[in-house]
């Protein structure tokens, strides 16, 4: 105590040094680790050696595994377009015409989390499966092909990746949303009457703004993930904060990626 | 005209009505799914078809002593890695809100480093990491791993709520002659106490879920979502539908009763 009362300096570092203890050990140094190794060549028998002469491990990897990189990326627009379709109707609703129940279905939006990530994925395929509810009746009907299936296709995929990351679009997608005042798109719309502009025109105009302002910015996006944390952290039920945690996360990330870009 | 407007307005917010149920329903069939299939009663090993109605999971629960030991090994790891990573979590995002140093900028976007790196890269570079300094997988290796994944989501969690917080708090507290000690226990503590339970809660369930990094790092261990994976060949039992199902209620009951709490004590307040 009285070395931290002679060099208040000292303080932050004693408060960070668990934390950077654990993450440089399991985080940086495997990572760098990862990297050199990138650079090996050799067997497990005859053992590995360093040589940056070894860049043509990447060009290698690159050509070797092509086909599994452009699915991956294929896969991940495919899904990442289809969580915003279910997404953003969802967050527009629980936004602006939820009412009461608002936080009711923000809860139904976390709820997958608090089931295991593998059986809920293990759910999709009791749900696809060959005569699952959706197939068995179809094929009884004679509407599909008695060989079709949902299963193991690149649909089935997709389908599965998509539902695991809808509620990380809901959530920030929802925060921006809630945070656009809906008076002022009525104002606009009064204003722009009085001045003789077809009213249709306004809404609809200002609606779009709000809409990619609250997509494509990521600082307003930020802005108004943390300050709902802030004014969140007497009032709010644990779950949202997890939540909106979720989402400043998403944020961060975001964040993070222009920061490394701008580099 | 303005009629035609009123029905294209009413027609677009029942078609948004309809398309959220819809959405909603997305959500939630894979749980109810997995619930549902906690009371099937399968022909054969995989639980995957409808047969017929039973309560025989549910009373059989701890047949299988893999899955129980899964379960027990799950929720001992998560209960460490939560109480290892939600105090030195708490400590990191206390000197990077609080306090003006150098590297600062560095060392917060360091810490969010792992959140934007996949997690088979974390789990792969570990294992090499382990296999290369010869630390023997186990739970030891899981709890280093869980640990060092879930720092940064409680550091995230916590810097956002103590952003919040009202310094003169603990101005007044100190110009009331309480010690650093007594003001952090008596004043902070107890103020940043529900952003300890959230990230706490946060990871604890990131840590009873992890599957990627997990099956890296885990050795001969096996985890609950480990056992599931080696599983699902030959079938999954149906009282893995009912253990997770457990789980759900049990965290919604827990969440609940949180919020309940929380409401009746704004309550209280005048």
């Amino acid at each position: 105590m009285g070395m931290i009362r002679r060099h208040p300096a000292l303080v932050p570092l004693l408060l960070l040094f668990p934390g950077l203890v654990w993450l440089v050990s399991f985080y940086l140094a495997p990572n760098i680790q990862m990297f050199a190794s990138s650079f090996w060549s050799g067997t497990l028998e005859s053992g590995f050696s360093f040589s940056f002469s070894n860049w043509t491990n990447y060009t290698d990897a690159l050509g070797k595994y092509q086909q599994q990189y452009a699915r991956s990326i294929q896969y991940g627009f495919a899904a990442t377009l289809i969580c915003f379709a279910i997404a953003f109707p969802l967050a527009y609703f629980i936004a602006f015409k939820a009412g009461r129940a608002r936080s009711a279905l923000l809860f139904l939006v976390v709820a997958p989390f608090f089931t295991s990530y593998l059986l809920r994925t293990i759910g999709w395929r009791t749900i696809l499966g060959d005569d699952s509810i959706i197939l068995g009746p179809l094929k009884a009907a004679g509407f599909v092909d008695p060989a079709a299936r949902f299963l193991d296709t690149p649909f089935a995929v997709i389908a599965g990746i998509a539902y695991n990351f809808v509620p990380f679009m809901i959530l920030p997608i929802y925060v921006s949303l809630e945070k656009i005042d809906r008076s002022s798109w009525r104002r606009r719309k009064i204003s722009m009457r009085a001045a003789g502009v077809p009213s249709v025109a306004s809404p609809s105009r200002s609606r779009c703004l709000a809409f990619s302002r609250a997509l494509s910015s990521p600082s307003s996006l930020r802005l108004a993930t943390s300050s709902t944390l802030n004014c969140s952290a007497i009032q709010t039920p644990p779950w949202l904060a997890t939540s909106s945690s979720a989402s400043s996360l998403l944020t961060e990330i975001t964040q993070l990626r222009r920061h490394s870009a701008s580099c | 005209m303005s009629i035609l407007r009123k029905i294209a307005a009413v027609a677009a917010s029942r078609f948004l009505t309809i398309y959220a149920s819809l959405a909603l329903l997305y959500l939630l069939l894979p749980i109810l799914t997995v619930a549902l299939f906690s009371f099937n009663d399968p022909i054969g090993r995989s639980n995957y078809s409808w047969a017929s109605f039973t309560f025989d999971n549910w009373l059989t629960l701890f047949r299988d002593p893999t899955l129980v030991s899964a379960v027990g090994i799950s929720l001992r790891i998560a209960l460490v890695s939560t109480i290892i990573a939600t105090t030195i979590g708490t400590l990191m995002a206390m000197a990077l809100v609080r306090y003006q140093f150098r590297f600062r900028k560095a060392i917060d976007l360091f810490v969010f480093l792992p959140l934007a790196t996949p997690e088979i890269v974390l789990g792969a570079s570990l294992l090499t990491l382990f296999v290369t300094l010869r630390i023997p997988l186990g739970e030891i290796t899981l709890i280093l791993a869980h640990v060092m994944f879930n720092v940064s989501y409680v550091v995230v969690t916590m810097k956002a709520r103590l952003a919040g917080f009202d310094m003169r708090l603990e101005e007044a507290a100190a110009d009331l002659g309480a010690t650093p000690w007594q003001t952090f226990w008596r004043v902070t503590f107890p103020l940043i106490l529900p952003g300890i339970a959230a990230s706490a809660v946060l990871a604890f369930g990131l840590s009873l879920d992890d599957f990627v990094i997990t099956r890296f790092n885990a050795g001969q261990v096996q985890t609950f979502p480990v056992y599931i994976y080696l599983k699902v060949q030959k079938g999954i039992p149906p009282q893995v539908n009912a253990f997770a199902t457990l789980f759900f209620v049990v965290t919604v009951s827990l969440v609940a009763i949180g919020a309940l709490l929380q409401r009746r004590r704004a309550n209280l307040k005048p």
